[in-house]
């Protein structure tokens, strides 16, 4: 992990092939890459933020031929795989780049059309929320779109919720939490007040809800994607003294079996925010 | 017993109900409501839809008395109210529907009555009639004391069995959302689909006044509950109240509330 990742899932080969099952997941949860922009109308140039393995980009430039699309992430494994993705798949309108959303972006300003993010909660500091936000707003031109997802579970295995409260102590003693208790990561509420306060209008805010309880047809992808998860947050965990290894190893265990059992019940709420720069 | 919190209030004093609904209206005429309260949804829809028969039923004569009353001060006709138990609702016709709704009623109905809710809606319904449940979890605020007065509710419900989940879960958040979808594909309902909806009621938004007092008003409703389960203490909660609602004057004060939207038609 390079020193200025504060990704909280780390770096490793895993964790690019589950994000890249967990882009496809949720695009189908939630019916289409932009759903609330049907026709993207007077959108060329988009740029997706903390983009990984560079699902969401690739599968949008694959989409609408005409756009521009570029991905930026501060993890170089990430970007190469993404950038060999784009190859391999003739994408010459799928560009990466190796950069940090928590600094100054090499972009001039009023670069981009769309400006899509998703899952910002994981490596954001509790502070800097509305640098990160202004530094959206300025790369986006005038009357460009952010667009900006969040998410909040709930579902029925108190393993993984134990395994959520552990993320959000190490989070909390990391600096890295919103909320008032460990329940929740505490950003939804935020979403929208941080984008007023960065001076976008027309903010607006959409749900979904992905339900991957027993009987659904992706419960076993969503329990690959939480477990995995689960044992790559153990570092985090660990480093920050939440937990011990023998504590987590128990756990994991409960884990897979709760989020396989036919009992299994769980509905995954993702807050997108949309907001126009004036 | 209370309602919990209805995230929709806002919506509905809007007029925006049904909003899922768009070519199955023209086969919508007869509609009705469990559990309505003092009859906010069954106005609502009344109003937005005149050629809709919107009846709502309750086990609470006043809320009935006082519905009724809100309906002729409004001049809707086709609004109507009645005194009646909807788990036991069989002076009511097999197939006398086109649209059966609940919306936050999962504190009216123990957890081992949830699939005769469902059965109770099938009947009422015509084939090919909707079966629609709208369920929230805890709202999520920036307030701590909000978010205390959550968990203990959760943690109560949890000790009572009275979540629409299995108690399997550790009891820190509601879960009722999460098995609304199952109830219905359990019950065999075809065309099942499901929308999420957000109410954000932070400070200065248009939400912000109807959806906190039902809030504040669940929280105070259910402080017998909360010390019957010995999950707090009389002094905690009291305060936890008070600190909320000076949380809730804040401008800096956030909040969001999801709600889950099912429906199922009747084969």
């Amino acid at each position: 992990m390079s020193s200025d990742n504060t990704y909280i899932l780390g770096h490793t080969a895993t964790e690019m092939v589950r994000l890249t099952d967990q882009d496809r997941l949720i695009t189908m949860g939630m019916d289409g890459l932009v759903p609330e922009l049907p026709d993207l109308a007077g959108i060329n140039r988009v740029l997706d933020v903390a983009c990984g393995p560079g699902g969401w980009a690739l599968d949008l430039a694959q989409k609408y031929q005409h756009l521009q699309v570029q991905g930026i992430d501060v993890d170089g494994g990430m970007i190469d795989y993404a950038t060999a993705q784009a190859k391999a798949g003739g994408l010459d309108n799928a560009t990466f780049r190796v950069m940090n959303a928590l600094e100054p972006l090499d972009f001039p300003d009023n670069t981009f059309d769309l400006v899509n993010a998703r899952f910002l909660a994981g490596f954001v500091p509790r502070n800097g929320w509305s640098q990160v936000i202004m530094e959206l707003r300025r790369i986006l031109r005038p009357g460009g779109i952010i667009r900006w997802t969040e998410q909040e579970w709930t579902g029925t295995s108190s393993s993984f919720e134990q395994v959520e409260a552990y993320t959000f102590q190490a989070m909390r003693r990391a600096g890295q939490l919103l909320a008032a208790d460990e329940r929740h990561t505490g950003i939804t509420p935020l979403m929208r007040r941080f984008l007023s306060d960065a001076g976008f209008i027309n903010v607006r805010e959409v749900a979904h809800a992905l339900d991957f309880s027993a009987g659904t047809g992706v419960q076993r992808a969503y329990a690959q994607d939480l477990w995995i998860g689960t044992v790559l947050l153990q570092p985090f965990h660990l480093a920050l003294g939440v937990a011990t290894q023998q504590e987590l190893d128990d756990l994991q265990q409960h884990v897979q079996e709760e989020l396989l059992s036919d009992d299994f019940y769980a509905v995954w709420f993702l807050l997108t925010a949309l907001g126009t720069k004036p | 017993m209370t309602r919990l919190f209805q995230m929709d209030l806002y919506e509905i004093g809007e007029g925006r109900v049904l909003p899922e609904l768009a070519d199955e209206l023209a086969d919508t005429h007869r509609v009705l409501d469990l559990w309505c309260g003092r009859g906010e949804w069954v106005m609502a829809t009344a109003q937005a839809h005149p050629d809709m028969q919107v009846e709502g039923i309750d086990t609470n004569a006043g809320f009935i008395e006082a519905a009724r009353r809100q309906a002729r001060l409004a001049s809707l006709d086709n609004a109507s109210f009645r005194v009646l138990d909807p788990l036991h609702a069989s002076s009511i016709p097999d197939g006398s529907f086109d649209l059966v709704n609940a919306r936050f009623v999962v504190d009216f109905i123990p957890l081992d009555s949830w699939s005769q809710l469902v059965r109770e809606g099938l009947r009422l319904l015509r084939p090919g009639g909707i079966l629609r449940l709208t369920e929230g979890d805890s709202p999520i605020t920036t307030s701590p004391a909000t978010e205390r007065l959550s968990a203990l509710l959760a943690q109560a419900l949890w000790l009572a069995q009275r979540n629409l989940c299995p108690p399997t879960s550790s009891g820190q958040n509601l879960l009722i959302t999460p098995k609304l979808g199952r109830s219905l594909r359990d019950a065999g309902c075809l065309d099942i689909h499901q929308m999420a909806f957000v109410t954000n009621f932070s400070a200065g938004m248009p939400a912000h006044t109807a959806v906190f007092q039902n809030l504040a008003a669940v929280y105070q409703d259910s402080t017998p509950f909360l010390l019957e389960r010995e999950v707090t203490t009389a002094e905690e909660v009291a305060s936890l109240q008070a600190q909320m609602l000076e949380d809730a004057q804040a401008a800096s004060f956030n909040a969001v509330g999801f709600y889950l939207t099912v429906e199922g038609k009747k084969p």
